[in-house]
């Protein structure tokens, strides 16, 4: 178990998060599901150790790999350097094969599409050698047939190792479709917390109601 | 229904780069025809000499062994206090973007430098020091600030979650600054040395007229001055403007790979 | 709406160039130039009197001698009096302007400290000579001398390659000649009345050489022009150099210094401040100044002999006069 004791956040006047507990098992995909502004960004980047805390236990989670909302991909550089800039890597061909990127490789980031991007950000999270992933919100603005596919390409990465992974979304089917534990987050505390089982998967008005009511 | 055969693309070609050198040249064929109007109104080879007597001047001095020694002085001091210039303001930049109380306290001297009058600034520093060194002076003083503000705008314009990525993906410094910061400071720093480069060289001859530095394309406008000779101060400045044009063109177009990852926006 | 913008533009546009025509003409003057500095003391009796010449509209103007052309080529001036190697450049085709008379026949010195000096032995001493106005008369008369006597010498102040002996000579403006003298120079090649007046400011510095002797007697060193349309008038040109004659007597000069120096002064262009003042004048440095009105018939083998030596040491700095020049 991966555990955060008693987090408080605040910036400026603003509390976040007031002793905030939480904890998520490794080789997981734990899923947080929440309206935008409630702090579930801010929770994935304290965990990164890109955002200061006032009080509380966080766990050291490096090396941590991230798969940003932003693509945050170097714009000089090719497909293939931006996977190098990260991981020192350069015998990439099996692997941009498997993302659909091999015909890209030599691209410049201006010149791939927006779906071909995002893959180039999930390739390189998935390719730092990290034993715990966090994602914030990497689907966000892709429309629905784009975002099957690029769903269906992490779980492909996903399931090929035995990672940990802390997932942050406002969208209930991207919870439902891609984690094992989905916990709804509101206003800095968790109002719903439960199993996404394969076999018995949670119904997603129990999500919906826990995000509008809970 | 247009026709695709390979001749019709290969004239169209050949047309565009037709058309491309066909504006500059009405351009310079109006100024030349204003030139030689004016010459015949103003009767008088001091006051505007015609443009073929000035053109019969510009061919002497390609000629003569001295003029080409003070133009590569010119040259050689202008690409000296344009480098010190380049590295001084690459240090201040760098330092601003990295504190900010840096930053805050060299701006309000930035703006006093770049508020300088040009050439009182050269008569003052021509008392205090040597004239070749006086020359070097101005152009450090007029063009650091401008260089300081182009490379500061361009570090500031590498987003801050860029930075973050690296942090978190643990990428090393060296290849930070080396792979990442340097390359994208690259398009900026092309164009802001085209342009400097080509400032520097007007100011400095300015400088080096004032001054009357000895050897130097400055101190040859001066004599065709004092002599009354507008011919020749007309093509030394005609040189003065080719090399610097030269020098622009010549530096945005050998670094036009290194910005090819650039938008169509970021196109010189 | 368009078309009514127009007609106002257009219409404002044709008022402007009505206006234009019938602005009120000034008064038309005869404006006499001259430069700062001993040339101006060559009509200091005329600027006194206010000398009309027997018309009512002579004007005198001193200028900064370094712009004295400026007028000429303009073609301002209805007389000029300018140094005689500018005068051959602006002016030579005689087309403009023509020379009437050569009015002050050298005045250079050289100043300097420590004790009795002659070129050669400068030269031996590989000394630094600082010229004020190195690229005209005084530099070219200079460098004529030394090229006569076979010193070698530099223009930029470094060291001749090669040679045992020389001399390095600087170019300096008149206006720093103090400052150079204090920080810089021992040996100083100057026109009278700076050259006489530093002596006196420096207890240690002297009047060492005389440059019109080591030239082998005068030469022509500021001429009057007269323009080509004042030159058809044979009357007002001899009045003008009667004149010029009358009021050189030296006695004149000598004792009305304090006369002399109020009337440049008064004449200044713009206000400025002359370089004479009651202080660096004296009958001697009058004296000095080598003031004597010469006409053309008399001077023109002169000018032309002297203008050739000049362009024999620089080909720039001054041209041959076509016949036409001489008045």
């Amino acid at each position: 178990m991966i555990e955060i004791k008693h987090l408080d956040k605040a910036y400026g006047e603003k509390e976040v998060y007031r002793d905030f507990s939480f904890s998520f098992r490794e080789n997981t995909v734990t899923a947080i599901l929440g309206e935008s502004g409630c702090g579930k960004t801010t929770l994935l980047n304290i965990l990164a150790g890109l955002t200061p805390y006032q009080a509380g236990e966080v766990p050291d989670l490096t090396p941590l790999s991230f798969i940003f909302q932003t693509d945050r991909l170097l714009p000089h550089l090719s497909v293939r350097d931006n996977l190098w800039f990260v991981t020192g890597k350069r015998e990439l061909d099996d692997d941009l094969r498997r993302a659909g990127l091999y015909e890209a490789r030599d691209s410049y980031i201006k010149d791939i599409s927006g779906g071909q991007r995002r893959r180039v950000s999930i390739l390189r999270a998935f390719l730092y050698p990290a034993k715990t992933i966090l994602m914030d919100e990497p689907f966000l603005n892709i429309d629905l047939k784009l975002k099957r596919e690029l769903m269906d390409f992490y779980l492909s990465y996903y399931e090929g190792g035995k990672r940990t992974a802390l997932f942050v979304t406002h969208d209930p089917d991207e919870a439902l479709y891609l984690s094992a534990r989905v916990v709804v987050l509101k206003a800095g505390r968790i109002v719903f917390d439960a199993e996404n089982p394969k076999n018995k998967p949670l119904p997603r008005e129990a999500l919906t109601n826990a995000l509008i009511n809970g | 229904m247009k026709r695709t055969d390979g001749k019709h693309a290969e004239a169209s070609g050949a047309v565009k780069i037709l058309f491309n050198m066909l504006y500059p040249l009405i351009t310079v064929g109006a100024v030349l025809l204003v030139w030689y109007l004016g010459s015949l109104a103003a009767h008088s080879a001091i006051v505007l000499p015609a443009p073929a007597a000035t053109l019969e001047r510009l061919l002497g001095l390609l000629r003569a062994g001295e003029f080409w020694r003070s133009f590569a002085n010119t040259l050689l001091r202008s690409l000296f206090s344009f480098c010190l210039s380049f590295l001084l303001a690459a240090g201040l930049g760098v330092s601003s973007r990295l504190f900010g109380v840096f930053r805050r306290l060299i701006e309000p001297l930035i703006a006093i430098f770049r508020a300088l009058p040009t050439v009182a600034v050269i008569l003052l520093l021509v008392l205090w020091m040597s004239p070749g060194g006086a020359a070097v002076a101005v152009a450090l003083l007029v063009i650091m600030p401008t260089l300081y503000a182009a490379l500061l705008s361009a570090l500031d314009n590498i987003d801050q979650p860029l930075f973050d990525m690296c942090r978190v993906f643990g990428v090393k410094r060296s290849r930070i600054l080396g792979r990442m910061i340097l390359p994208m400071l690259l398009p900026e720093v092309i164009l802001t040395l085209a342009s400097g480069l080509s400032l520097n060289l007007k100011l400095l001859v300015a400088a080096e007229v004032l001054s009357n530095t000895a050897h130097s394309l400055g101190a040859m406008m001066n004599a065709a001055k004092i002599y009354f000779d507008t011919a020749e101060l007309l093509a030394l400045t005609i040189v003065s403007v080719v090399a610097a044009v030269l020098m622009e063109w010549g530096i945005k177009t050998a670094a036009k790979p290194l910005y090819r990852w650039k938008d169509a926006g970021g196109r010189v | 709406m368009k078309k009514r913008l127009l007609a106002l533009l257009l219409g404002g546009v044709l008022g402007l160039f009505a206006l234009s025509g019938c602005g009120k003409p000034d008064t038309v003057y005869l404006d006499v130039f001259m430069p700062d500095g001993a040339p101006a003391l060559v009509m200091a009796k005329l600027m006194h009197d206010e000398n009309q010449l027997g018309r009512e509209n002579v004007r005198y103007t001193v200028t900064a001698a370094g712009s004295i052309s400026e007028p000429v080529i303009q073609r301002e001036a209805a007389f000029v009096l300018m140094p005689v190697n500018a005068a051959t450049l602006v002016a030579g085709s005689g087309e403009a302007y023509k020379l009437i008379s050569v009015n002050t026949h050298g005045n250079l010195y050289i100043i300097g400290r420590g004790g009795a000096a002659t070129l050669e032995s400068l030269a031996d001493d590989k000394a630094s000579l600082a010229v004020v106005n190195l690229s005209n008369v005084p530099g070219l008369t200079l460098r004529h001398i030394l090229d006569k006597k076979g010193i070698a010498y530099s223009t930029d102040g470094t060291a001749v390659a090669g040679a045992a002996a020389y001399i390095k000579l600087h170019g300096i403006d008149a206006e720093n000649l103090a400052g150079q003298l204090e920080k810089t120079y021992d040996y100083v090649l100057a026109p009278e009345p700076a050259a006489t007046t530093m002596t006196k400011k420096y207890g240690d510095v002297s009047i060492l050489m005389d440059i019109q002797a080591l030239y082998g007697g005068e030469y022509p060193q500021a001429v009057l022009l007269a323009r080509s349309d004042v030159y058809e008038d044979a009357a007002l040109v001899e009045a003008m150099l009667s004149a010029l004659e009358a009021g050189e007597d030296a006695a004149w000069l000598a004792n009305h210094i304090s006369d002399a120096v109020t009337a440049v002064g008064a004449h200044m262009k713009d206000g400025a401040k002359s370089g004479i003042s009651a202080g660096n004048m004296s009958a001697a440095v009058i004296e000095n100044c080598n003031i004597r009105t010469l006409r053309t018939a008399d001077a023109k083998a002169g000018v032309l002999a002297y203008v050739d030596r000049l362009i024999a040491v620089n080909p720039k700095a001054a041209a041959v006069p076509q016949d036409a020049f001489f008045g």
